[in-house]
């Protein structure tokens, strides 16, 4: 029957485009980001950018605009740290370079990876928001129960569109190691349990619930 | 192409109906895989509507009175998954199924086991979902989906193992739905009766020809996102997962790119339907046969280049939303030519009032008045106000129920004659009708208001300003809930018995379909029929 094989090859054909599909379902950060690249569409995400070539670091390039700058700190579920800005808000100059610090403690009795992650709000502001140097650009690694203080270096551009008067750099940190987070959720899951902190029971709390 | 070369011997095997539950089970006979995937979404429509009669209970006053919060949001979610994958997908598929062979004047479909495999596959997916919906209550079996249909990490993440099964459910769906989709797609392609050539086919395959092409683009990277997430839950991955270096804004896009075709494959099926019980009441031709096929396509092109009207509050750039706002309120340009196409069927025609077509006139009003807040909607500064409140609640419900839902009961009504061989109570179909028509309304209609005021969707309990409306609205739903006793039992009466009907049932009723007795054999085109 000829009219079977054609129902097969016109099966297979469309079967081709669902596993292309499934492929551009994986592909579709890369080619976005690449897409982005090519027209110069701006992506609101971009944090990690190092600052503009005109303005420079050491304050030359400042002007007599101020902005306040307010700090927040988060930490995730799975993350047994406490963390909060040393400072609560700055008044600064635009172009001007400024650093704040924070300081981050581990409640665990085991040495644990976390990442911060950070945000500008308002995000309009964020491309105008250059971290020159940052404990964000690397995971941080604390020993148990080790405090230490975590530095920010950072100035605002002066093309900060006008209005914006207030911004906000927000931090959450998150637990680097996936069945760490999963083990620590467990606990902050079961506030009854919150005080014992230590891994050992953590592990048997979430076997028995 | 020709259909005439099936061999003799081949035939005269299958003649005659399989009898017990082989002729279910092994089914590869179009009109019994059908009648299995209506038979299936009518119990999905019941689960379904169950849960939204606990949420609305739950909502009836303000307080927790019923439901924790976490088995709330669970409902909630479940109550769209198996509407939106267990009840209208599968009821649209088994109209396909049973009217697309007939209608092209094919013997079958064109990959008869494959059809099988698709419905089994939805079945197992089916308990796979009931399973995820279960574990939460086993000891050891973790918390409950609470996200929301869109499973939206990071929450989705957290979840305990039902959420595995979640993402196992949704393999087999998508698995369960492109092959019924390729099929359907080889059997329009391949199988029509010589002399039909696809601008002479019936609107109704046409949607369903559109459907199959969204299916099998966008069921594949949803299965991809959901894929990702199960990595990320076990494997350590991080495409989800910010401290690693990923994006949960990652897994929005690869939902919507596949939610918002979804809303298209919901409704393009009811559309086609309407596009022939309107000229068959009318007494008249479909107006604009072209520009609705046209209409069609563009809303299946159009609404793949969308998605991300429902993330505008993401902080995407203004060149981006900007886009996105244009291109979705371009949509309603091609939607609103099919509406305008089946009112100007009705335009002068010798209209009656059978329940299909007043289905048929209800969507029109009601769907119509969907896609006008989808409008407002698809506005960047509205939606910023609308967004995630019950105002998204009441839009697309109007949206999904009356253009989705609904033409599926007109079809229901429009086939089941032909489907069993009986007529159906007429007067019965009116009193559905109208108590579907009222509760809908007195449902979703006050929803608008309870958004407007600010009541966010996804909530067990809300500030008591919000009383009056939702106490309107719970009420509602209860009456749009006992109707379906009412549809219920109208089905069974009719499958059981009836006035028997002519080959043609309705007087205007024009197709290959209708020259077929009722009930149609079991084997039917085996010869293609000579078409004019």
């Amino acid at each position: 029957m000829g009219n079977e094989k054609k129902n097969r090859r016109t099966a297979l054909l469309f079967g081709g485009v669902v596993v292309a599909m499934f492929g551009f379902g994986f592909a579709i950060a890369p080619l976005y980001s690449l897409y982005c690249k090519l027209t110069g569409v701006q992506s609101v995400s971009n944090t990690s950018s190092t600052g503009e070539s005109s303005v420079k670091a050491d304050g030359a390039g400042a002007v007599n605009r101020l902005v306040t700058v307010k700090f927040d700190a988060n930490v995730t579920n799975g993350l047994p740290w406490e963390f909060k800005p040393l400072v609560r808000k700055l008044v600064v100059r635009l172009g001007e370079d400024v650093e704040a610090k924070f300081t981050a403690h581990n409640l665990a009795h085991e040495t644990i990876v976390g990442q911060a992650i950070p945000n500008v709000v308002p995000w309009q502001a964020t491309q105008y928001f250059n971290k020159t140097e940052c404990f964000c650009f690397r995971e941080q690694a604390l020993q148990a129960g080790e405090s230490r203080e975590m530095t920010v270096r950072f100035l605002v551009s002066p093309n900060l569109p006008e209005g914006i008067n207030s911004l906000t750099l927000s931090y959450t940190f998150m637990n680097r190691d996936v069945q760490s987070a999963k083990k620590f959720e467990q606990i902050s899951a079961h506030p009854e349990k919150k005080q014992t902190v230590q891994p050992e029971s953590a592990i048997t709390t979430g076997q028995s619930s | 192409m020709s259909i005439a070369t099936i061999a003799p011997g081949h035939e005269s095997e299958h003649r005659g109906t399989p009898q017990g539950w082989r002729r279910w089970l092994f089914s590869t006979n179009h009109k019994d895989i059908g009648t299995l995937y209506l038979v299936v979404s009518l119990i999905m429509l019941f689960l379904g509507g169950a849960m939204s009669m606990l949420i609305r209970a739950e909502l009836f006053m303000p307080g927790i009175q019923l439901l924790e919060p976490d088995f709330f949001n669970n409902l909630v979610t479940n109550h769209a998954l198996i509407l939106v994958f267990g009840a209208v997908m599968p009821a649209a598929a088994g109209m396909g199924n049973w009217m697309i062979p007939m209608m092209i004047g094919a013997p079958d479909m064109a990959l008869p086991r494959m059809n099988n495999m698709s419905f089994w596959f939805l079945v197992a997916a089916a308990v796979m979902l009931v399973v995820s919906m279960t574990v939460p209550f086993l000891p050891g079996g973790g918390t409950m989906v609470n996200t929301g249909w869109t499973l939206y990490p990071p929450l989705s993440v957290q979840v305990g193992m039902s959420m595995d099964f979640l993402i196992f459910t949704v393999h087999l769906l998508g698995i369960s739905s492109i092959l019924a989709s390729i099929n359907i797609i080889v059997t329009i392609l391949n199988c029509r009766a010589p002399g039909m050539t696809l601008m002479k086919m019936p609107i109704f395959c046409w949607s369903w020809l559109i459907t199959a092409f969204l299916l099998i683009l966008i069921m594949p990277p949803f299965a991809g996102g959901v894929t990702m997430l199960l990595f990320d839950r076990h494997f350590g991955t991080s495409f989800f997962n910010a401290a690693g270096g990923g994006d949960p804004v990652l897994f929005q896009h690869l939902f919507w790119f596949f939610g918002h075709p979804e809303v298209y494959v919901l409704l393009l099926p009811s559309m086609g339907i309407l596009a022939h019980i309107i000229p068959t009441f009318s007494r008249k031709p479909l107006f604009g046969y072209h520009s609705t096929v046209g209409a069609m396509v563009a809303v299946g092109a159009m609404g793949m280049l969308v998605w991300a009207h429902h993330q505008y509050t993401i902080g995407m750039s203004l060149a981006a939303v900007t886009y996105f706002m244009i291109a979705t309120i371009l949509i309603s340009i091609p939607v609103g030519l099919m509406v305008f196409n089946y009112i100007a069927t009705m335009w002068r025609g010798a209209m009656t009032f059978e329940t299909p077509m007043l289905f048929a006139v209800g969507i029109i009003l009601m769907f119509s008045f969907g896609g006008l807040t989808g409008v407002m909607l698809a506005t960047v500064p509205g939606d910023i106000q609308y967004h995630d409140s019950y105002f998204v609640v009441a839009h697309f419900h109007y949206a999904l129920i009356a253009g989705a839902l609904l033409g599926l009961y007109a079809g229901t009504f429009f086939w089941l004659p032909k489907w069993t061989g009986h007529m159906y109570d007429e007067k019965l179909g009116k009193i559905f009708f109208w108590m579907v028509i009222i509760g809908h309304n007195l449902t979703f209609f006050p929803q608008h208001f309870l958004g407007l005021a600010g009541m966010p969707r996804r909530v067990v309990d809300y500030n008591v300003m919000f009383t009056e409306f939702n106490m309107i609205s719970s009420i509602g739903a209860f009456i749009f809930g006992a109707s379906h006793l009412l549809f219920l039992y109208i089905i069974v009466k009719t499958v059981r018995g009836g006035a028997k009907p002519s080959e043609k049932v309705w007087e205007g009723a024009s197709g290959l379909e209708w020259t077929l007795p009722s009930p149609p054999p079991f084997h039917t085109f085996t010869t293609p029929p000579a078409i004019k």
